[in-house]
């Protein structure tokens, strides 16, 4: 029972669904094992224990009823500290929201809840998703599960290090610019970010949100997909969302295989990657070969402006966005007597870190009417550009093939003085945002010192189901689960 | 755009506070990244107007859009109450502007 935390999300469901376990003694497993391992790693903003406990009691006697149950029965599934959890802390890892509480569930939360999945507890994250690290949080440093010493990647660092350190199965992050990918990469855990439009962002704080998109994270690719099709789908109270034709599924091999798979290979990104994952991945091709699929190299014409463009477009709309935070709305009490309103609301700000104070001025700069044309109509022109050179590749390839991260794992604190240095890191990762395409990093090894490090697929439009089939057959092809052991 | 008078200006128009002791600092990381930035400027492309952004053409220059008026508003005196039509509204919706 002590290591019922090891299992998947996907086998815990029937065992419970079968009555050979209830959802309150794996919620106490689970309990358990947070309070023993995040000391450690400092995955968790807040703990939903109680409620928790509450729920898991009434998905018990939904089935002893004899009642139909959902697709995420009795599964605790952890949620980044930027999706509103109604009674929840909301504080987006910010001094700003340390207080705040939110009014009203996010829709993903609310299918979470029908499909009988239980809150665990929010998520530790770099403040409003604005970093790759998650050391840019007041709660502290998010640290990696594989070495304590390093990042854990972000910014949902707190939701691919809880999965990773098997304190829950499945979590739930948002990627503005491979904010699910990066960690995932980091810890060795499953991270997908769905196209733009699939998944609602009702309820979701906002950051950058022409790019963002809420995404599950987990260790088995057999668990990604329940937890998918549950917050898939369209949302009335999001515009952007439309309906899905299909559910997600896991196929057999052999219908992947039949599917002839016509993958392009950017090598040109796994050369540029370190040495170490260059040459894992290169493996990882070099067995692909065995399968009917149609391997071919491929490259990207415009990746040397994809940096600037994405931050010059994210800090732009992280300055409109942010403006909301103004003690008026939202924000933290601060008594406005004897200031006048401007001088209320720059104090009021004064919360905010660092490293969003430097976003906000660099936004408004960008945006500001003598500089439009120079920094941010450019910046969209060449995110035109690159969606249309995707679109051209995506006529011959189903699925491109890339390295998640270029780098492994580093240490805590030593790349985090040097910001130009951390966003020429995305390159990879902010392809998918740029474009609104789907994307998923899964483990592909580890390097010499223990380090893990991932693959990424990108695919077309609403064309989830591709990466879940090369997922699939990357899964059964390497399997390591039997590294958790270590954890 | 990289001196700290530079940045405790924009400080200014952005509305944010930021310590003197940081100003430097910020200066000289805002500097860093309007670097990284400066390589749009290398950028040149004839297929693309400007005035062409994710297939929205921006059709009127912003001096020419009609300059705003307040909405008429007519108080009953009697029962104490407002009542105000917005200008551009039909069947108690606002038109908003075409895109």
């Amino acid at each position: 029972m002590s290591q019922l935390f090891r299992e998947p999300a996907n086998v815990i469901i029937n065992r419970i669904k079968r009555g050979e376990l209830t959802a309150e003694e794996y919620i106490s497993v689970i309990i358990d094992r947070i309070n023993n391992m995040d000391t450690k790693i400092n995955s968790f903003i807040t703990k939903n224990f109680e409620n928790a406990i509450k729920r898991s009691r009434e998905i018990d006697k939904k089935i002893q009823k004899g009642e139909k149950t959902g697709v995420l029965t009795g599964i605790p599934v952890g949620i980044k500290d930027n999706i509103s959890v109604k009674g929840l802390k909301n504080t987006c890892a910010s001094r700003m929201l340390s207080n705040y509480i939110s009014t009203y569930d996010a829709t993903v939360i609310e299918h979470i809840k029908s499909e009988d999945g239980i809150i665990i507890g929010k998520l530790n994250m770099d403040e409003f998703g604005m970093g790759s690290t998650s050391e840019l949080s007041p709660y502290g440093p998010v640290r990696n599960p594989w070495n304590h010493e390093y990042v854990a990647g972000g910014s949902s660092g707190g939701s691919a290090a809880a999965v990773s350190s098997l304190q829950i199965p499945i979590s739930l992050g948002s990627d503005t610019g491979g904010s699910i990918r990066c960690p995932a990469s980091f810890c060795s855990v499953i991270g997908l970010k769905p196209t733009y439009g699939s998944v609602s962002r009702n309820g979701l704080i906002s950051y950058s949100n022409s790019m963002e998109q809420i995404g599950p994270i987990a260790r088995t690719i057999f668990d990604i997909v329940p937890i998918l099709n549950t917050i898939s789908g369209e949302d009335r109270m999001d515009n952007t969302t439309v309906v899905l034709k299909s559910q997600y599924r896991i196929k057999s091999l052999e219908e992947i295989l039949s599917s002839k798979l016509r993958i392009g290979i950017l090598s040109e990104l796994i050369e540029t990657s370190e040495a170490q994952i260059m040459n894992g991945i290169q493996e990882k091709i070099k067995v692909l070969e065995k399968f009917p699929f149609d391997l071919e190299d491929t490259r990207l014409g415009i990746l040397d402006f994809a940096v600037a463009a994405y931050y010059i477009i994210a800090m732009a709309e992280a300055s409109s966005n942010l403006s909301r935070f103004d003690n008026i709305r939202y924000g933290y009490y601060s008594n406005p007597e004897g200031y006048d309103w401007r001088s209320y609301f720059a104090k009021s700000r004064s919360l905010f870190g660092d490293e969003v104070k430097r976003r906000i001025l660099l936004g408004s700069y960008v945006l500001s009417a003598g500089y439009f044309g120079k920094y941010y109509a450019k910046a969209q022109i060449v995110r035109s550009r690159i969606r249309n050179e995707f679109e051209k590749l995506f006529m011959k390839y189903d699925v491109l093939i890339l390295p998640t991260m270029p780098v492994l794992p580093f240490k805590l604190g030593e790349r985090i003085s040097n910001p130009v240095d951390l966003y020429n890191l995305d390159l990879f990762t902010i392809l998918a945002n740029l474009t609104g395409f789907p994307a998923i990093s899964i483990p592909a090894g580890f390097s010499q010192e223990g380090f893990p490090f991932g693959i990424q697929f990108i695919a077309n439009a609403f064309d989830e189901q591709k990466l879940i089939d090369l997922a699939v057959l990357f899964e059964k092809e390497f399997d390591y689960k039997e590294r958790f052991e270590s954890i | 755009m990289s001196t700290e008078d530079d940045v405790k200006k924009l400080c200014d128009l952005s509305k944010l506070e930021i310590p003197d002791e940081m100003i430097m600092e910020t200066a000289k990381k805002v500097k860093d990244v309007l670097g990284l930035f400066s390589k749009l400027d290398e950028f040149t492309n004839s297929d693309f107007d400007l005035n062409t952004v994710n297939d929205l053409r921006i059709e009127k220059s912003i001096d020419s859009l009609r300059a705003d008026t307040l909405f008429s508003v007519h108080v009953d005196n009697k029962d104490n109450k407002f009542d105000f039509k917005p200008l551009n509204s039909k069947n108690g919706f606002i038109i908003g502007p075409r895109i």
